[in-house]
């Protein structure tokens, strides 16, 4: 089939515009994940909806139960927490690679919550205490925390609970570098979304014309149709694609990575094929009426 | 039905204009057989582009009848038309319509690419070449991007790329109104050669220069 060498030359004349987009997409997805991580990372975790629609028992924490009523969740600025549990192996790691069960170790040595903290922040503590699992999964880390708390006599005490109940007071959404965040994340959205929009209409022009040109000379409609399809296809699903990734390895770099809902995969796929059907079905109405314009019948 | 290659009948086409409709084509018949050249004349705005793609299988007609060497066009379908197209018609479009940024070769070598069976690489490149010769131009380099041609070398490239498939009928509208005079005259005895060499030429123009070599002139509008 020579439609098959055509498709790579339609996408190769297209190129430029595909890089650009997935240039555009990433550039959004990191922002966007920048933005995440300032708002809904600090932010009321049950306000944030992605969290809300977690299916039960997706998200954990470990709530503080605090006798002195410094309740971690409640302290409106950073501060020095001693004697709050540190529920991490070593320094810099993640906190959801601790505290999925399997792996939610504590330092051996230490038998006390003390020992575990050694000049914790709450910010670091809020950070940690998140995981990616169900409440009971965690309950052996909490058995061994509170047989600590209890053998120092703090009468601090933990429990792990579902995501949605907690209440994260450490909202920073509304401060100025939040909106100031937010407007250039919307900024570079809408600049981006321009720039695609006038390159998808120069390469609907070129398209359309390369496509007359070649119903001129015997190409079938439906084969251009295909073509188009394709094409659209091909040009769609890379760049949403390399968007996707780069917004995940920012999240995975972020402090706070929010929690994924089960089969997120799906989303982008979903978002690629309203996209395709948002573009491909006018594209294809308007390769007809060029390939066969009509006047009243 | 006649022994004419391209034979219409009664052809009637109207457009939309406003709350009307307007009529382009009113009763428009033709016989155009091999080795006839013939001119269909007349001021913008007359149908000539819509009376040539209907004729071309590019548009349905409204009203009449068409038949390019004994089919019909009237109830052909879209697969059926491409193929009557392949093989019997050759289209040359005013500005020569060059896919653009794109080589000489790949330009000429268009119509090929929808044959079947499949026509080789070095078929096509040897049809290329004598296609390009055909039309004066066989110095040029099938490689060369045609954006750098000049106007009158295009409309060659696209008149080669017209009779790369050796068409019986070729059609060709208005093919000299981006040239200059010299080009034109060129292409005008190229188009005259063509006629007397068996091909059926019907062509559009209100240009004198190319509507003078024809055997007929049929006027519109
Ligand atoms: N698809 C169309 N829809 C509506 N009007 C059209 C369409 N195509 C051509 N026309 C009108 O039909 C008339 C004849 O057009 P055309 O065949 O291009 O004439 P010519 O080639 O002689 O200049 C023009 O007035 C043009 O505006
Ligand atoms: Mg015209």
């Amino acid at each position: 089939m020579s439609s098959r060498t055509r498709v790579g030359r339609d996408f190769r004349s297209a190129t430029g515009w595909f890089v650009l987009c997935a240039v555009i997409l990433a550039g959004q997805a990191a922002l966007v994940a920048s933005f995440a991580t300032f708002t809904v990372g600090y932010a009321d975790a049950a306000a944030s909806p992605s969290e809300t629609e977690l299916p039960a028992g997706q998200g954990s924490a470990v709530r503080v139960i605090d006798p002195q009523a410094r309740n971690v969740q409640d302290l409106e600025e950073p501060a020095l927490l001693p004697g709050a549990p540190v529920l991490f192996g070593a320094l810099g790691e993640r906190a959801d690679l601790f505290l999925t069960g399997e792996d939610g170790r504590i330092d051996p040595g230490a038998t006390t919550a003390e020992e575990f903290t050694a000049g914790m922040r709450a910010e670091d503590l809020a950070r940690l205490i998140r995981c990616l699992c169900a409440p009971d999964a965690l309950e052996d880390v909490i058995v061994s925390i509170n047989a600590a708390e209890d053998a120092a006599e703090t009468g601090r005490r933990y429990e792990a609970v579902p995501v949605k109940e907690l209440i994260s007071p450490l909202e920073r959404s509304g401060t100025l570098i939040d909106r100031l965040n937010l407007t250039l994340g919307i900024t570079v959205s809408l600049l981006g979304g321009v720039v695609v929009a006038a390159g998808a209409h120069r390469l609907r022009a070129h398209t359309l014309r390369r496509f007359l040109i070649e119903h001129l000379h015997g190409a079938r409609p439906g084969m251009l149709h295909l073509r188009a399809q394709l094409v659209l296809a091909l040009g769609i699903t890379p760049p949403l694609l390399l968007g996707f990734t780069a917004g995940r390895i920012v999240y995975a770099g972020a402090d706070w990575p929010p929690l994924l809902p089960a089969h997120y995969l799906l989303f982008p796929a979903l978002f690629a094929l309203a996209l395709h059907l948002l573009i491909g079905i006018p594209f294809a109405r308007r390769i007809s009426r060029t390939l066969h314009p009509k006047g009243p019948s | 039905m006649t022994s004419a290659l391209l034979h219409a009948d009664n052809l009637s086409h109207a457009f939309p204009d406003g709350e009307n409709t307007r009529l382009i084509l009113d009763g428009f018949s033709l016989d155009l057989s091999a080795g006839e050249m013939v001119g269909v004349h007349g001021p913008s705005g007359t149908g000539k582009t819509t009376l040539l793609r209907i004729l071309a299988g590019l548009l349905p007609p409204q009203e009449g009848t068409v038949w390019v060497a004994g089919e019909s066009l009237n109830y052909a379908t879209p697969r059926a038309l491409a193929r009557i197209r392949t093989a019997h018609i050759g289209f040359l479009a005013q500005s020569g319509d060059l896919l653009r940024s794109e080589s000489v070769a790949a330009n000429i070598e268009l119509p090929l690419l929808f044959i079947r069976p499949r026509v080789g690489q070095s078929e096509r490149a040897r049809r290329v070449r004598a296609a390009l010769g055909t039309v004066g131009l066989g110095d040029l380099r099938p490689e060369q991007n045609v954006d750098t041609l000049s106007g009158g070398q295009r409309q060659r490239v696209a008149l080669a790329r017209a009779l790369i498939r050796a068409p019986a009928i070729l059609i060709a509208d208005e093919p000299t109104a981006a040239l200059d005079a010299a080009a034109a005259t060129l292409l005008a005895t190229h188009l005259r050669a063509l006629a007397d060499a068996g091909t059926a030429v019907l062509l559009a123009s209100h240009d004198p220069r190319i509507l003078t070599p024809c055997d007929r002139l049929i006027p519109l509008g």
